[in-house]
């Protein structure tokens, strides 16, 4: 299943990998891993989330120690024991999504640590910050603004200009473009070719895989912590390379995937419609309806919107166009609970849980009115009781309506915030990320859950990353790309591989922007 | 703890440490569930049957209670008798009002710093009414709508401008603070003259007895008994706790936190003014900034409290053990012949080992309100 990379071979490569393994505790999460890079070669690496990218790059970075295998630069072996000792060697990673926190200024986080910096006057290394910078990514920063103040995107030239700066001889990004726009990308891959011009080798790490056929030689792919293949790309690149790509990520097709079998109830009447419901500079018009007794799904990379689409739907972020519930418009957080909305986010700790309270108040917070007099008194007998059958229904453990909720589980968490929302009687659900952190067993009871929800005529939206969450609840799927609907996949459609091949960019679906207008 | 969507899109639950010839085994989530009853078992029987419910320090504030009783009784003999003790509860009255306001903001997750200027203003207002010849009960009201624009000013900067509680209530503490000796004059104290006090006004100085409790205690109890009632057994005040330790939990259940947090600090300075009423009525006049001493004892009076509950949340019966703890301590210094001078170190040190033996003692780090009143800034 390997064709072998194209790429002319002339003395020996920048960078081989042979045979790395790494286990933590009982679990093998890199088996005889094998990479090699040429020198003034772009070099993808693709998996799935947990294929061992990471822990190989970090490996390679001297973070990690492999139980077994080989590093050789320019055929010499070589140990990587630390960080430093992959610095020595003239190895810099850019990582995703590193946050350069702290009070500096541009300047001083540029040279933050670097010997000649010291002695310097301020005005003289922010002169040469804004050349450098200028220079090393062909784009352009004030070296007197705070970092903290900087967008992602600008954040990430500081890191890129670091990493020019330090002349490495390989270079690794993990997911560099992910915060980008289009326009910026572009800039990044200037950057890139001139890097690669110079001879060096880099590790590109992506899931864009349309953006990584435009840089990259070739796609190395890793499932289940073994290599899976290679296939070449660029000009090099064979017809439906992306494709391949993405069976050797998945590694299975699609006939293997089974559904769900359908549910007996029909759709009712759209619950919940979105009509060109948009949040500038993250997600473009979409209009969407969710009908009784159907689960919509949403999913999307990184910087595709579905990071911000949950919050803007539940009235948490502002937005633009208009939002229906039960055929009423409504409008904030408040409006959307009192027109029968139920919001389950993303980060429970900070959004969902009231992780300092017990289980009680937990399962009574949407629902105060419920339980107590007209007078505003709460009815304490009714609280204590339905309290008990929510926590029997969700098989919460432990099952003590006094317990706080910061020492229950991850998944004893979700399934209280689920039952606030049970208790509220709510109707439309917007369920960001429902199983992020949650443990098998668990998982499977809030799946069950969410399947009686729908029995019972009620509508979900359901936003999330895993794909096999997707394909197992949701009736219909629509996929986000950089802020624009690509594809709205029925149920039997539904694949691991069809979504993750819209998701990033490898497969088009020419009319489906037309449909989201 | 911000939530990464997709860093990788597919299925966080594939396992890599399986062997890789085995067969794929994904399973839909649907057809997980029959599999799930037996995990579930596996997953849960690590976890605790049931959640201790008291915890060591919790005992903390009482003990010290009980030390400071019983030491006062070994050093001096009139400590311990009647009118001894009523005398404090009597004092302390004032405080306690405080303190009940306190915990109402401090629950609702703020400060609140200008809370004596309430009680000023209100006492001021009171007095300058009673001195102009008005009403007990003109004087009353005027200084009840006195101090709740405190309370309002407060809200409008923290609900409205977003300005953080402890600046917003600091500010008002300053701007209120100048307010009162320009009013007064640059500082001058206002006496009200025997016969020019109504009735009514003497009563809830001093002469007055409710169910033969002076008017203060009463008042106090009341308000505790309603502070209480208001927090622990309504609607609102559970959704004020709600919204005051997670306001975005909150509001993603659909609750007003703007709202709550408003009411508040309004009520937190109506209730104030009732003791800056109180405070005329018993010093026949108005002295400056005499009810300021009352706000840094009434939030060392509500964190002493806090360490009543298991997880940190002020209460009113927790606020009245810490009143309780600085009144006794305070009177006993006075008999044992401490000077007054010695009171502030008494009342600094009781609650630094207070909060400190909580701090010892919590099981997993000083939660609550402490910790967000002195910790790292979040959101």
């Amino acid at each position: 299943m390997t064709s072998a990379s194209e790429v002319p071979q002339a003395g020996p490569a920048l960078l081989r990998l042979d045979g790395i393994t790494k286990s933590f505790g009982p679990a093998t999460v890199l088996h005889a891993v094998e990479l090699d890079v040429q020198p003034g070669e772009i070099v993808g690496l693709v998996g799935e989330n947990g294929a061992g990218k990471s822990t190989l790059i970090k490996v390679l970075t001297g973070f990690h120690t492999a139980e077994a295998g080989q590093i050789r630069l320019d055929g010499h072996p070589v140990q990587i024991n630390r960080p430093s000792d992959a610095e020595r060697l003239g190895i810099r990673v850019i990582h995703q999504d590193q946050h350069l926190a702290g009070r500096l200024t541009v300047a001083e986080q540029l040279y933050l640590g670097t010997p000649g910096a010291r002695g310097a006057s301020r005005r003289a290394l922010e002169a040469r910050a804004a050349a450098d910078i200028e220079r090393a990514t062909g784009q352009q920063l004030n070296p007197r603004v705070l970092v903290e103040d900087l967008t992602v995107a600008q954040q990430q030239l500081i890191q890129l200009t670091r990493a020019v700066l330090a002349e490495p001889r390989l270079l690794v990004l993990d997911e560099p473009t992910a915060p980008l726009a289009a326009a910026e990308v572009q800039q990044l891959f200037t950057t890139l070719r001139t890097l690669r011009g110079r001879g060096v080798g880099i590790i590109y790490i992506s899931h864009y895989l349309q953006e990584l056929e435009q840089i990259a030689t070739r796609a190395v792919v890793l499932r289940n912590g073994r290599n899976a293949g290679e296939v070449a790309l660029g000009e090099h690149a064979g017809h439906g390379a992306l494709e391949r790509v993405v069976e050797l990520m998945v590694g299975r097709s699609v006939e293997e995937f089974e559904h769900r079998p359908a549910r007996t109830a029909r759709v009712g009447e759209p619950l919940l419609r979105l009509r060109g419901l948009a949040v500038p500079g993250h997600l473009a018009p979409l209009s969407l309806d969710v009908g009784a007794g159907e689960i919509v799904g949403i999913t999307g990379l990184v910087g595709s919107g579905v990071e911000v689409l949950a919050d803007a739907v539940a009235g948490r972020r502002a937005h633009e166009g208009e939002a229906l519930a039960a055929g009423r418009r409504y409008r904030g957080a408040v409006g959307f609970v009192a027109r029968g909305g139920a919001y389950v986010p993303a980060n429970r700790r900070r959004d969902g849980l009231l992780v300092n309270a017990s289980l009680r108040e937990n399962l009574s917070l949407a629902s105060l009115r419920s339980i107590s007099t007209r007078l505003g008194l709460l009815r304490r007998g009714a609280e204590r009781r339905r309290a008990a059958e929510l926590i029997a229904r969700l098989d919460v453990r432990p099952a003590d309506a006094g317990a706080i909720a910061s020492r229950l589980s991850g998944g004893n968490q979700q399934k209280v915030v689920l039952g606030r929302w049970l208790a509220a009687q709510a109707r439309i659900f917007v369920l960001d990320q429902p199983t992020s952190g949650v443990d098998v067993g668990s998982r499977s009871q809030i799946y069950q859950q969410i399947n009686r929800l729908v029995d019972e005529g009620a509508a979900v939206l359901l936003v999330t990353v895993d794909l096999e969450e997707l394909v197992g609840l949701a009736d219909r799927t629509v996929v986000l790309y950089r802020g624009e609907r690509v594809a709205e996949l029925a149920r039997e459609d539904t694949t691991v591989d069809a979504v993750l091949g819209y998701a990033s960019g490898a497969s088009h679906a020419p009319d489906a922007t037309q449909e989201a207008a | 703890m911000s939530h990464s969507p997709v860093e990788a899109p597919v299925n966080p639950g594939a396992t890599t440490a399986a062997p890789a010839h085995a067969a794929p085994t994904h399973t839909t989530p649907a057809q997980t569930v029959p599999a799930g009853s037996e995990l579930r078992r596996g997953a849960t029987s690590r976890q605790r049957g049931g959640l201790p419910r008291l915890d060591a320090r919790q005992l903390v504030a009482p003990l010290a209670l009980a030390a400071i009783l019983f030491v006062f009784t070994l050093l001096s003999d009139q400590f311990l008798r009647a009118d001894n003790l009523a005398a404090v509860l009597n004092q302390s009255a004032l405080l306690a009002l405080a303190a009940v306001a306190m915990t109402l903001v401090v629950r609702a997750g703020g400060i609140d710093l200008s809370l004596g200027v309430a009680i000023d203003l209100s006492a001021l207002a009171a007095a300058a009414l009673i001195a102009d010849g008005y009403y007990a009960w003109v004087a009353i009201a005027g200084g009840l709508v006195f101090g709740a624009v405190v309370g309002l000013v407060n809200a409008l900067l923290i609900v409205g401008l977003r300005i953080p509680p402890f600046l917003a209530t600091l500010s008002v503490w300053f701007v209120g603070t100048s307010v009162q000796q320009l009013l007064t004059g640059g500082g001058a104290p206002i006496y009200l003259s025997g016969p020019r006090v109504p009735a009514e006004f003497a009563f809830l100085g001093g002469t007055g007895l409710v169910a033969g409790v002076p008017v203060a205690i009463a008042a106090a109890l009341a308000v505790a008994v309603l502070g209480w009632a208001l927090l622990e057994t309504t609607r609102f005040g559970r959704a004020l706790t709600a919204a005051g330790e997670q306001p975005r939990a909150a509001a993603i259940a659909g609750r007003r936190v703007g709202a709550l947090t408003f009411s508040a600090y309004v009520i937190a300075s109506l209730l104030a003014a009732v003791a800056g009423v109180l405070l005329a009525a018993r010093t026949n006049g108005f002295v400056p900034a005499s009810g300021q001493l009352y706000v840094l004892d009434a939030i060392g009076a509500v964190f002493i409290g806090a360490t009543l509950s298991r997880i940190g949340r002020p209460s009113v019966p927790g606020t009245l053990v810490g009143v309780l703890i600085f009144a006794l301590l305070a009177n006993g210094m006075n008999l044992i012949g401490l000077s007054f001078f010695w009171q502030g170190l008494g009342r600094g040190v009781a609650l630094l080992l207070i909060l400190l033996a909580g701090v010892v003692l919590a099981r997993e780090g000083a939660g609550g309100p402490l910790r967000r009143l002195l910790g790292p800034a979040r959101r």
